[in-house]
């Protein structure tokens, strides 16, 4: 049995560690999103640009890489306000706008450029195939969390979004493991290869963990 | 919806045969398949200055200017105002007064230290290879570097 006070304790602990999640994940998006706009200068004076120069020769990866990171910025941003039940609750209209949005940025730019240019990423065969494999699943997991809110199945969509939000994630997640490491004194690829792969599988393992949370608490509601 | 993902799905398939058939281009290029490997990454290294007398033994064109130096130094308060030489006394003064910095320069580097910090930056939160910043950590007052500078001016 709970009592009132026990309930309190546990509401509290809840925004805690709600906060202890939103407030780096927010800071961190933000970050990123900053660290992307210069980009839009055009201006190929950057230490990324400068070492793949012999790629942005190309024109469809030079358009494809601008596309990609502007797609990615939206992602991020608006990714930030789907999963606030704040928003949802008070107006439903920028959920569904801001939802709409992200589905039709990852679907239609920033999967299948991120796909194109998966072929030339660095580290081994083993990257790239990584990257190929972030791409289809970030499509499909975005589709499915379309089609299932499409049939009204929220818990379906909400498991599905948080999916393709851990995959979007993945490029927030990658920059503070890349840090980590790099204060660490790991070698350069070495750190790029390691950051990649714990970003990819940290981040899914993390999204299970907490889907299979929210169904146990789900399934459980069904008993009591 | 089957709209959203036949769209979806031929720009994946399209962006699959394209990327696969440019990186088959790409991977007869040299300088693709070294472009990751060969790569360096730029660091803004501030060269260690050496104290005087090891330049002069690096370097005796210097050494013999300098001794010029010490002989005639009516010449070289002439130098600095250029108008008043002649075009041809130019061409020997000039390189003169430039050791003389070099010089004064290198004294006032001996009581630098280098030290070597990894800073963190908002500008680190990238994909692109990480540079390592380097600091000059000064070790002596700000009293004294006005006097010099002063001097030295």
């Amino acid at each position: 049995m709970h009592n009132s006070r026990m309930l309190t304790l546990e509401q509290s602990a809840r925004v805690f560690f709600q906060m202890l999640f939103w407030i780096p994940v927010t800071g961190f998006s933000l970050l990123l999103i900053y660290n992307t706009l210069p980009y839009f200068s055009f201006s190929k004076e950057f230490d990324f640009i400068e070492e793949r120069s012999v790629l942005f020769q190309n024109n469809l990866y030079n358009n494809f890489f601008y596309i990609h990171i502007a797609a990615g910025a939206i992602c991020i941003a608006t990714a930030l306000v789907q999963f606030s039940r704040y928003i949802l609750k008070k107006t439903k209209a920028i959920h569904r706008w801001s939802g709409r949005l992200y589905v039709f940025v990852v679907l239609f730019l920033g999967a299948p450029t991120g796909l194109y240019m998966s072929f030339f990423a660095k580290g081994s065969f083993w990257e790239r195939a990584l990257f190929m494999f972030m791409a289809i699943f970030w499509f499909i997991t975005t589709l499915y969390g379309l089609t299932t809110i499409r049939k009204k199945n929220v818990l379906s969509h909400k498991i599905w979004m948080m999916r393709s939000y851990a995959m979007a994630m993945t490029a927030v997640t990658f920059r503070v493991y890349h840090i980590a490491f790099y204060l660490l004194g790991w070698d350069h690829l070495e750190n790029y290869e390691s950051s990649l792969w714990i970003s990819v599988i940290g981040n899914m393992l993390f999204a299970e963990w907490l889907i299979y949370r929210k169904s146990k608490s789900y399934l459980n509601s069904f008993t009591t | 919806m089957k709209s959203i993902l036949y769209v979806g799905a031929t720009l994946m398939i399209g962006a699959s045969i394209y990327g696969f058939v440019d990186y088959k281009k790409a991977s007869h290029n040299k300088k693709f398949t070294g472009m990751y490997e060969s790569k360096e990454i730029k660091e803004p290294v501030i060269e260690k200055k050496e104290p005087a007398a090891a330049m002069e033994d690096v370097k005796p064109v210097q050494a013999e200017k300098k001794v010029a130096k010490k002989t005639e130094p009516q010449k070289f308060s002439v130098a600095k105002k250029s108008s008043e030489v002649p075009a041809a006394d130019k061409l020997e003064n000039e390189p003169v007064v430039a050791t003389t910095t070099t010089l004064k320069e290198s004294k006032l580097t001996e009581k630098y230290k280098k030290a070597k910090k990894r800073k963190l930056n908002t500008k680190l939160f990238s994909r692109a290879p990480l540079r390592e910043e380097i600091e000059i950590a000064e070790t002596r007052p700000q009293k004294e570097t006005k006097k010099a500078a002063a001097k030295e001016y």
